[in-house]
């Protein structure tokens, strides 16, 4: 699957989504990363837009029941 | 015993549990007063349906998953207006909902069962692998190691589904104009 024109065509939603996926793995943002983040999100309307954009996606996809045994984190014991 | 939960509907099995999964939200966001308007908002979508065609396979776990996925969003958007309001000097930002509206949850369970249907096109293997990501906060070398492929086959399973995802972006009907 070439997707190589994805990122060339709309540069803005790529770094979005770049963000969003990393502050998944990273959880907490090294601080000169987080005001990196901060100062692209202020630059311009459509990148805080496609933030948001790629954000709700990202959170959409954690409401979607697995169909794998998924382990989650801090989920109680079934003991009742 | 999972059997004592398949009779019960997600709400039930939610109320149930309802302390445990409120400290799993406080946790997360640190406040009780906003632990309580997660699991509020938790306990609605759930109460609603998940959008899906899916079998909820695990309630209780599940019903785990949504509370930290709303009370791990929230942090992310409570950082991400932060981060705004420090770089702009238009003063007056609004106060952020903790809560989704009725329509806003309406709105969801459409975008959620498009991500299904996307996510179902996958191959298996691809499809448990972002799952151990997005929701076992596994890394991809964690992943790697429980599916017995290497972490290069990991990164490009996890791709591929972001791609899936990312596709859908386009949509105007999940997304507006």
């Amino acid at each position: 699957m070439d997707n190589s024109t994805h990122d060339s065509r709309d540069p803005v939603w790529a770094a979005a989504w770049a963000w969003v996926t990393r502050l998944h793995e990273e959880k907490q943002l090294a601080p000169h990363d987080a005001r990196e983040l901060a100062q692209w999100l202020a630059a311009d309307a459509a990148h805080s837009d496609a933030y948001s954009k790629a954000g709700r996606l990202w959170q959409l996809a954690g409401f979607v029941p697995p169909v794998s045994d998924v382990e989650i984190p801090d989920a109680p014991e079934a003991d009742d | 015993m999972l059997c004592a939960l398949q009779g019960m509907t997600l709400g039930q099995v939610f109320i149930a549990h309802r302390a445990q999964l409120r400290s799993v939200a406080k946790k997360i966001v640190g406040t009780a007063e906003v632990a309580d308007e997660i699991t509020q908002d938790a306990y609605l979508r759930l109460a609603e349906g998940h959008g899906t065609q899916q079998t909820v396979r695990q309630p209780l776990s599940y019903c785990c998953q949504v509370v930290r996925n709303i009370a791990i969003d929230h942090c992310r958007r409570r950082s991400f207006e932060a981060k705004i309001r420090v770089f702009t000097d238009d003063g007056e930002v609004p106060e952020m909902p903790v809560s989704a509206s009725y329509e806003q949850r309406l709105d969801d369970r459409r975008l959620i069962a498009a991500i299904d249907s996307a996510l179902g096109t996958l191959p298996e293997r691809t499809r448990k692998a972002f799952e151990l990501f997005r929701l076992g906060d596994l890394t991809q070398r964690e992943i790697a190691t429980r599916l017995g492929c290497s972490a290069t086959l990991v990164n490009f399973m996890v791709k591929d589904a972001q791609r899936m995802l990312e596709s859908l972006r386009t949509r105007r009907d999940l997304f507006g104009a």
